[in-house]
This record gives structure tokens, sequence and C-alpha cells, in this order.
């Protein structure tokens, strides 16, 4: 791997939320500019010794009636824990990886972090994010049995 | 019965830590999230688990 590997002392675990740099709208394959939150939902060591992040990226349009089955935090308390600026969205539908390097995170300096984790899910955060995805895979498998039947 | 004490928000609230600034970040179009993947999904096939979430 040629780009540049945040080292293993600095990996994230699952449930932390890490600062992402992503590719601008138009142009995907030049360097990313625009940065935002994302939640890791796993990570993984590559051949090389590197890290492979996998990531639902947050967003700050909460679409509360039209994405209800995406994952929200807007609990002042626990968007501190989780070192969110403002009530984000994670999109469970667009679920990548990405490797840790520093193309693609980096450290929020304007809150003073010196990796690219800006904090982690509360306990408390973490048993409803897990309820969450419960429930979801419950839905999918009413969905399959449903779709059996027919 | 004890009466509830009452918090006084507007004061209480200015207290606070304010959160960092950041300029508000939209949903990412879904043709970025397929490039992604595309360039790096097939890494996830060898890579060794870490850490990962469980429900």
């Amino acid at each position: 791997m040629t780009e540049r590997a945040w080292p293993k002392p600095t990996w994230p675990k699952a449930y932390d939320l890490v600062w992402t740099r992503f590719p601008h709208e138009e142009t995907p394959h030049e360097p990313p500019i625009k940065s935002r939150p994302c939640l890791v939902l796993g990570v993984f060591e590559l051949e090389d010794g590197t890290a492979l992040l996998e990531l639902a990226p947050g967003s700050s349009q909460l679409k509360v009636d039209s994405r209800p089955f995406d994952f929200r935090i807007s609990n002042y308390a626990e968007l501190r824990t989780a070192g969110l600026m403002k009530a984000t969205r994670f999109d469970l539908s667009r679920v990548f990886h990405l490797p840790y390097t520093h193309t693609w995170f980096a450290p929020l300096r304007a809150a003073g972090k010196t990796t690219p984790v800006l904090g982690a899910l509360s306990p408390t955060v973490v048993y409803m994010f897990q309820s969450h995805m419960a429930w979801l895979e419950h839905l999918a498998s009413d969905q399959d049995d449903n779709s059996d039947q027919a | 019965m004890t009466p509830r004490k009452t918090l006084d928000h507007k004061a209480q609230a200015q207290k606070l830590p304010k959160l960092p600034e950041v300029e508000d970040y939209n949903d990412i179009p879904r043709e970025t999230v397929e490039q992604l993947r595309k360039r790096y999904g097939h890494l996830r096939e060898n890579a060794k688990p870490v850490s990962v979430v469980t429900w």
C-alpha cells in the first residue's frame, strides 16, 4: 500500500467515531477534501500490517421520517462522549471499507484531536445500537418469510 | 413528598462546553460509496478481524 498508514497504537475500535475525509461528490477520483464523522463497525488487519475500517457514514441531515432504519445520536451528553459536533444519522445502507491512512482520515484539530478518533459510543448508546441492529435483522427475516409465502 | 428542584436551563446551558463548530455534512452520494466499495471492498476478503460490532 503506498498511502501512509496510521500506526497501530492509533487504530480505533468498533463503536468509535472517526473523522473521515471524503472525495468531493463531483470528482470522486480527486484527493478527498470534505470531512465527516463515520461510525466504526469493524477494524481489520491487512497482510501488510495496516488497518482496514468498516464504516457507516454520518450525515447531519437527520431525515427522521424518510430514513427510519438508520441510527441517530442527538442527545448533548452522548454527542460529547462520541466526539460529535452535530446531531448525526449513520446511514446503515451505505456501509463501506477504507484503509486507515492519512489520505482518508485526519485529526479534527478544531476539537484538539491528534488522531482521527473523535470519541466512542457510551455503553448506553452501544446497547441502543445493538437493539437497533437486532430490530433490523428481525425485520429482514420477516421480509424473507413473507416473500417465501408469496 | 419533597418538591423536585427545577433546572434553570438557560443559565446552566451557558456553563456547558460548546461543541466544536463544523460545517454540515450531508449524505454521501450512492455513486461515491459504490466507487469506494469497488476500490477497497475486496481488501476485506483476506483481512483479519481485530474489533467488530456485535448484536
